[in-house]
């Protein structure tokens, strides 16, 4: 291997680990997470804690179906991470038990079903 | 010399075996899920285990490394980006839960583009199944997954240590939080990108020397580079036009025969494709979003709106400007090293993409300036990166390598 070879070679590794140096450290990711990447319920960053409690309330019922009221739909965010993450469970538009935070913004006659923390799911006629 | 011809006599070398497998077994995986099995990551892991084996080649174990990097940042973090949540994983979620490749098309939820083809949802469906479980981590290593071939594509395509090193690091710096994140964009831009050189080797290649064995070599990669595009994202369908439409030219030099052989290698991913998703979507009547009816309406309203063309020339500039100047003078070096015809369709390849895409993005029915924002960066990207492999495939090309190969690539 010619010198002119040899140093155009070493620039290559040296310009590749700064690459990497840069890439790995600009990164959102971090070691500690892989330690929990493997457990079935790993936690995320992406799943807001209502989202959570919807799916602790979907699986202690026999419901697949569940719509969000009106304030939890006007959130993209919320109808986004409900709709994907719940899934089995599916968000819809009628005929299903309700998702609210706030009990006031439901029609009068509305049943409370199940109730967390941040989240409430109530049998509305 | 920076070495391009990667052949050993007929012997293309294990890179190139270990590409061509893993990227069948990503076209495989969707006929098994198809089918209601699946392609168990294993077969992969079998792959990468080949790649280390091939490790007296310095391309290996830097891919090697690259990949066990890749491997503990995808694990390092979940699935946090909008897209990836919201449809790629979802997809993959939905396939892994339904047990069926199909799931998507009952258009649940609207938002959720049921017309975005899944051959990373389906690995990662594949890797959910394996592990058991579908969790907030494991089914990104989908990503690592379909980005090995690739990468083990440009470790043999390049030869040349110095170059691979280059394009390693011109990939991470350009395509940045878009490789691992779980978008399409970046990996669709590698797979381009690899074609453009598979395209530029064949044309660089004299028809008399580059014949047998080596040509089958070719174009078996370049089917499977095709059938990849075409299931990655919807853009893949144009860009998986483009490059069989700068494939073609070649069969000059052919006999009929040959012609026919290698018309049907290279056209066959177009009807897999056709068989495997498009047929589903139009048995279930779903369409995309960008060619709705009023395209015509849309697109002269836009020309004649001064202000919107000007702020979609902006953006191109601000994106791809750099990659416009930096072709201009890969061509010009191509010129002067007397190899400009054989880097040519790659050049018209990439330059197509930038129109079509300015098009594309001239008749979207969505809003203007927030398509542009949230999109160009990426989708522009395609051809950004096509334009460095291409310029890093180039410095290494001489006129009269086609006639007389001499080095045997992949050094030491």
């Amino acid at each position: 291997m010619s010198v002119s070879r040899a140093i155009i070679l070493g620039a290559s590794y040296v310009i590749l680990a700064a690459a990497m140096y840069y890439f790995i450290d600009k990164e959102p990711w971090e070691y500690r997470e892989i330690k929990i990447a493997f457990n079935k319920d790993r936690p995320s960053p992406a799943i807001p804690l209502v989202i959570l409690d919807m799916q602790s309330i979907a699986k202690e019922g026999v419901q697949l179906s569940f719509q969000l009221s009106a304030a939890l739909q006007a959130d993209a965010y919320i109808v986004q991470r409900a709709t994907e993450f719940l899934y089995p469970f599916r968000i819809v538009n009628e005929k299903a038990p309700i998702f609210a935070v706030n009990a006031d913004e439901l029609p009068l006659g509305c049943r409370l079903l199940s109730k967390r923390p941040t989240v409430a799911l109530y049998a509305c006629e | 010399m920076l070495a391009n011809n990667v052949f050993r006599g007929s012997n293309p070398g294990v890179l190139w075996w270990i590409a061509a497998a893993l990227m069948a077994l990503n076209l495989l995986n969707l006929v098994a899920w198809s089918a209601g099995f699946y392609v168990h990551p294993a077969f992969y892991l079998i792959g990468i285990a080949a790649v280390v084996l091939a490790w007296r080649s310095s391309n290996a174990w830097v891919l090697t490394i690259i990949l066990v990097i890749f491997v503990m940042m995808t694990l390092g973090t979940s699935i946090i980006a909008w897209d990836a949540r919201s449809i790629w994983f979802f997809h993959g979620k939905r396939i892994f839960i339904d047990t069926n490749l199909y799931s998507q098309l009952d258009k649940y939820p609207g938002w959720s583009h049921a017309d975005y083809p899944v051959l990373v949802p389906a690995l990662a469906a594949s890797v959910a199944k394996a592990f058991g479980y579908w969790n907030e981590t494991l089914p990104k290593l989908s990503v690592v997954l379909v980005l090995s071939p690739i990468l083990a594509l440009f470790a043999w395509a390049f030869g040349s240590a110095a170059i691979f090193n280059l394009w390693i690091a011109a990939v991470v710096l350009i395509s940045g939080a878009m490789l691992l994140n779980g978008y399409m964009d970046a990996i669709l831009a590698l797979y381009c990108a690899a074609a453009c050189v598979v395209i530029t080797m064949r044309y660089h290649c004299n028809a008399d020397e580059f014949s047998g064995n080596r040509q089958f070599h070719l174009h078996a990669i370049f089917a499977l580079l095709l059938g990849n595009i075409l299931l990655l994202k919807n853009e893949g369908l144009l860009a998986a036009l483009m490059l069989w439409i700068c494939w073609i030219p070649q069969f000059y030099r052919h006999r009929f025969r040959a012609i026919a052989i290698y018309l049907c290698i290279s056209f066959a991913p177009f009807i897999f494709y056709f068989l495997i998703w498009k047929l589903a979507l139009i048995q279930n009547r779903i369409t995309g979003d960008t060619f709705l009816p009023g395209i015509s309406t849309r697109l002269f309203a836009r020309v004649q709106n001064f202000e919107e063309m000007r702020e979609l020339l902006m953006v191109f500039g601000k994106i791809s400007g750099a990659y416009v100047i930096a072709l201009a003078i890969i061509l010009l070096f191509a010129i002067r090293r007397k190899v400009a015809l054989s880097i040519l369709p790659a050049v018209i390849f990439i330059g197509g993409y930038w129109s079509a895409l300015l098009a594309i993005y001239i008749i979207t029915p969505h809003p203007f300036s927030w398509i542009l924002a949230t999109s160009a960066d990426r989708t522009w990207m395609v051809a950004n990166l096509c334009v460095v492999a291409l310029g890093l495939y180039t410095v290494g090309l001489r006129h009269g390598d086609e006639i007389a190969p001499t080095n045997p690539g992949n050094s030491r």
